[in-house]
């Protein structure tokens, strides 16, 4: 017994001493593997937040792609926008570029006019209602076809309709322009270039310068028109230009006052015929020293006649100037149409119409403008004959929209209407 | 009765222009200062002799050529093509020589 207690004490004891020793040697080797566990571990920590960023990095990108993808699609989409736009924009830019470009182009102008007139021993009425369209066909920069045509509203409500000018334009060179059809005169300014409503700055031509007045109105025939060749090419002087004509010449109208024949004026119409056989020649030259100063000459010979008797001589002589200086405007213009003697006539002696005119025009504040103008109309008869002042107030709407009362001071024959003072309205529009 | 018609159409007239808002006369106002450029302006715009047509010298044109009939029309009133039929009908009808005409259209078409 005592042996079996000391043997197992013994191996307790060396149990026990290995013990240490076991665990020494053990705990070595446990330690290592613990440690490579360790390790392992936070390998396997660290693989796991690694892969966790990657995951998360693989979602971005993913969503990255997407949103690239979905901004790849917009950025199509707008390119698309784009490239209709563009088309659409070059579209329009060719159709304006056509407006500017074509070889044709067809214009519309004109001018109208609405009034009242309150004349002396008269009824006042409201008139002067005239619509005057101007067609343009031109094409490049060689021909033009210009026309107007003129509706008025007569006494009787109804409408008369007339070719005022109807003339197609060929441009020969810079200094050339041929011009045929009836063409309004290019006498003087007044007919030509001042008569449009919105352009004369008071309601009324000036005495003569009407129709079958002093001056002459319309031609039919052909006209060569253009500058004259001065100095160098662009220079800003002298400028001069001119018009010559050849047309049929007017016609004579006659009329028996108290059992007497006379002619009672000159057809200037612009007759479609030449009763005479003679054609009528002459032109005006238009001077312009310095800006803004324009003098001009007319004239023009040939034969008229009265219907069913032998041609006469027929003669104008016109002078005229404009001139613009600050805010006022001058302008003025004398003319004169003379027919001669025909002893076979049954009215033979000589006939001469003559008128001139002096206008003045200052532009006050606030777009009035007043207008003063001063007329002496001479005719063989003394019906027509008659001496004028007109004062004038017009409101500048706009340049070519134009409001104008006026005052006119006549004196002609007592008890004619020449003598009669009349107050004019008008309301003026130039397109 | 007629004293009092001419005076309502008077009325009428005045007090119509008087509620109208004030037209700038900005084409007038411009036309002025191209008038008043100074003579070495002009020399100098002389001096181009191209043919081209030329801005400066349309402009100066436009602003001594342009009052002689008619209120001066401001380059804002017509589209370029209007512009050109315009001034075909205006070359005509002033006698300007076809470089002049020229002129004038660049300035207009490029002031509109
Ligand atoms: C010699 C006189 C004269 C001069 C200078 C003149 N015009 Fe005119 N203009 C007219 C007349 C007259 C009309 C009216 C048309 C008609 O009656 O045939 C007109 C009409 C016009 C119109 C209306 C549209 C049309 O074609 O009828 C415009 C715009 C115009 N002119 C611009 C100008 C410009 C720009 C200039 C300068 C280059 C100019 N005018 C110089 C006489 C002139």
């Amino acid at each position: 017994m005592k042996n079996l207690l000391f043997r197992t004490s013994a191996i307790a004891i060396i149990m026990l001493g290995a013990t240490p020793a076991l665990a020494q040697t053990g705990g070595t080797q446990d330690n290592q593997e613990f440690q490579a566990n360790q390790e392992l571990l936070s390998r396997i920590e660290r693989l796991e937040a690694e892969l966790a960023a990657l995951r998360t990095a693989v979602q971005q990108s993913t969503q990255n792609i997407t949103t690239a993808i979905e901004t790849a699609d917009e950025a199509q989409a707008t390119a698309n926008k784009a490239q209709k736009a563009v088309k659409k924009v070059a579209k329009v830019a060719k159709s304006a570029e056509e407006w500017k470009n074509t070889n044709s182009i067809i214009h519309l102008a004109g001018y109208a006019s609405a009034g009242y007139t309150n004349k002396q021993n008269a009824n006042d009425t409201f008139n002067q209602v005239q619509f005057s369209p101007i067609f343009h066909y031109q094409y490049k920069d060689k021909v033009l076809l210009e026309s107007e045509v003129e509706f008025k509203v007569l006494e009787d409500g109804s409408t008369s309709v007339g070719l005022e000018y109807l003339t197609i334009d060929v441009n020969l060179n810079d200094y050339a322009t041929l011009v045929m059809g009836r063409f309004i005169s290019p006498v003087g300014q007044f007919r030509q270039n001042i008569h449009p409503s919105w352009i004369n700055k008071l309601p009324s031509a000036p005495s003569g310068f009407g129709h079958d007045g002093a001056a002459p109105s319309a031609e039919l025939g052909i006209q060569l028109r253009g500058a004259v060749p001065l100095g160098a090419v662009g220079d800003s002087g002298l400028r001069m230009n001119y018009a010559v004509y050849v047309g049929n010449g007017p016609e004579l109208e006659l009329e028996v006052e108290g059992g007497v024949t006379e002619i009672h004026g000159i057809g200037t119409a612009g007759f479609g015929r030449d009763i005479d056989g003679n054609k009528v020649a002459g032109g005006r030259v238009g001077f312009i020293p310095i800006p803004k100063l324009e003098i001009g000459l007319s004239g023009a010979m040939g034969d008229t006649a009265i219907p069913m008797e032998a041609d006469r001589s027929y003669r104008i002589l016109g002078a005229d100037f404009a001139y613009q200086w600050k805010k006022f405007d001058f302008r003025g213009e004398y003319v004169q149409q003379e027919v001669g003697a025909l002893s076979s006539s049954v009215a033979p002696e000589t006939w001469m119409w003559e008128s001139w005119y002096m206008q003045g025009a200052y532009r006050l504040p606030r777009n009035f403008e007043a207008v003063v103008r001063y007329t002496d109309y001479n005719s063989p008869h003394s019906s027509q004959r008659q001496e004028q002042w007109a004062v004038g107030l017009n409101y500048l709407i706009a340049p070519q929209v134009i409001a104008k009362i006026a005052y006119e001071f006549n004196a002609g024959v007592v008890g004619r209407d020449t003598d009669d003072n009349r107050f004019l309205a008008q309301l003026a529009y130039g397109f | 009765m007629k004293n009092f018609t001419i005076i309502l159409i008077a009325v009428a007239l005045s007090g119509a222009s008087l509620g109208l808002s004030q037209t700038s006369y900005a084409a007038e106002k411009q036309a002025a200062t191209e008038t008043k450029k100074p003579k070495a302006a002009d020399k100098a715009v002389a001096k181009k002799k191209s043919k081209k047509p030329n801005f400066a010298r349309g402009a100066k044109l436009w602003a001594n050529r342009c009052t002689g009939c008619h209120n001066i029309r401001a380059p804002k009133d017509l589209t370029d093509s209007e512009w050109k039929a315009t001034m075909m009908h205006m070359r005509i009808r002033a006698g300007l020589s076809g470089q002049d005409a020229r002129d004038i259209l660049e300035f207009l078409q490029r002031s509109n």
